[in-house]
């Protein structure tokens, strides 16, 4: 009798202990379902329109500003703008090339005619930055309708930002996805840089989504 | 009453605990960036790679001009798609070209054998440099919570050779392990770097069979 107030506690701990053990073993197994679902959840992007201009975020060259310049040739805008990303560590002292001009180089190389390239004054170190320096130029140009050109994986937490700045004018832009080269939404959880890149991602997004 | 009881005492020890881990998170939080950096006891003559690290190019200007190092290796990276298509140039060339500018002579500039794609294939290059040159030692510098990943990999690539090879953590400018969770790269720093030293040890090597994306395919397609 003595015993039992002592062995329920215990008994119900390993129920506990049990329940969390079968969760860990069904998510496993069941992981090539929830993972992918998780990576499609950032991708919010939408296939190309017609629009004004598109704009490359900064980050990503290996995609963003080809996906820029298709969008260019085949007619969907007449302009790019290209934000002024800040230049890396000690990029004066030739230890770093800005961004932005490797973007221009691939534009041009990849016939962009140099009159259709806008560069954003102001430095922008985040997206957060660079939608304040869209802002500023509809400002300029209201009513111009804007795509934003980034990755996929990115497209959730650049709208959320962006619609923070712009407010209404959020009804001008549209968001085209640019896919990343060894994964994406379906695969990221079983590549090294997948794995990093989307969890990065979470992380700022659960950032940006805090007031 | 009893029940009452065991939620207070529940109570009581998570809020000790915060309080802990409040009190001590200096402590904790640079204790956890330790565990990712293995800074090596540099080896005098030895020649220097450049594998990572955003202030590893002036460093190895100055080892080089104090006299502590003959030669200076850079790694051919696997190029990225604008290197492929020619429109930037290889991300060696632009390095060598700082360092000449920077005054090590360009003799004195070497290439690492192969286009690695992972530090994998980068330590297997290691392995061939070693073969070739049996008497040198190498001083890699790599970012300082990329170090201990490197580390790894290494000693399971390269075996015996692996004495030869010393991993010289170098910090960012910005934040190092007292101070990185105030600065956002080194949040993102220090997270990432923890991903891909998990993936290490749960993984081997990565395979690079995915197809890459093709742009010219893509605008045929919204044509």
């Amino acid at each position: 009798m003595s015993g039992a107030p002592v062995a329920r506690p215990r008994r119900r701990r390993w129920r506990w202990l049990l329940v969390v053990v079968v969760l860990l073993v069904v998510a496993y197994l069941a992981r090539g379902w929830w993972l992918p679902a998780l990576g499609r959840f950032l991708d919010v992007s939408q296939p190309p329109g017609k629009v004004d201009a598109v704009m490359v975020l900064g980050g990503g060259v290996s995609a963003r500003p080809f996906v820029a310049a298709a969008l260019i040739k085949t007619g969907h805008a007449q302009r790019v703008l290209l934000s002024t990303v800040k230049p890396p560590y000690r990029a004066a002292d030739g230890f770093g090339v800005p961004e932005h001009e490797i973007t221009r180089k691939i534009l041009l190389a990849r016939g962009v005619d140099a009159k259709q390239i806008v560069q954003l004054p102001g430095e922008c170190n985040s997206t957060e930055d660079e939608a304040r320096s869209l802002a500023r130029f509809l400002d300029q140009e209201p009513g111009l309708r804007v795509t934003v050109v980034t990755s996929d994986f990115h497209t959730r937490r650049a709208r959320l930002l962006m619609g923070r700045v712009l407010g209404e004018r959020m009804q001008q832009i549209t968001f085209v996805g640019a896919p990343t080269d060894g994964f994406d939404a379906e695969t990221w959880w079983q590549n090294e840089e997948g794995m990093v890149t989307y969890t990065t991602e979470y992380m700022k997004l659960l950032q940006a989504m805090l007031p | 009453m009893i029940r009452r009881r065991r939620w207070l005492v529940r109570f009581v020890v998570i809020v000790v605990i915060v309080a802990l881990l409040v009190l001590f998170r200096h402590a904790i939080l640079q204790g956890l960036a330790e565990q990712l950096i293995v800074d090596e006891q540099p080896q005098a003559g030895a020649a220097i790679l450049i594998l990572g690290g955003d202030r590893s190019p002036e460093l190895a200007v100055k080892a080089f001009q104090d006299g502590q190092a003959p030669a200076v290796l850079l790694v051919d990276w696997w190029p990225q798609r604008p290197e492929r298509l020619g429109i930037t140039p290889p991300h060696a060339a632009m390095q060598r070209q700082v360092l000449v500018k920077h005054g090590i002579p360009d003799q004195d500039i070497a290439l690492l054998p192969g286009q690695p794609r992972d530090l994998y294939q980068v330590a297997d290059s290691i392995g061939l440099w070693l073969e070739q040159n049996p008497d040198k030692h190498l001083n890699v510098y790599c970012g300082r919570f990329d170090s201990r990943q490197v580390q790894v990999i290494f000693g399971r690539v390269l075996g015996e050779q692996r004495r030869r090879v010393h991993a010289q953590a170098v910090a960012h400018p910005e934040y190092d392990e007292h101070d990185w969770w105030c600065n956002k790269m080194g949040l993102k720093d220090f997270w990432g770097a923890g991903v891909r030293l998990a993936f290490v040890w749960t993984h081997g090597r990565p395979r690079h069979d995915q197809p890459e994306w093709d742009p010219d395919a893509y605008e045929k397609e919204l044509q």
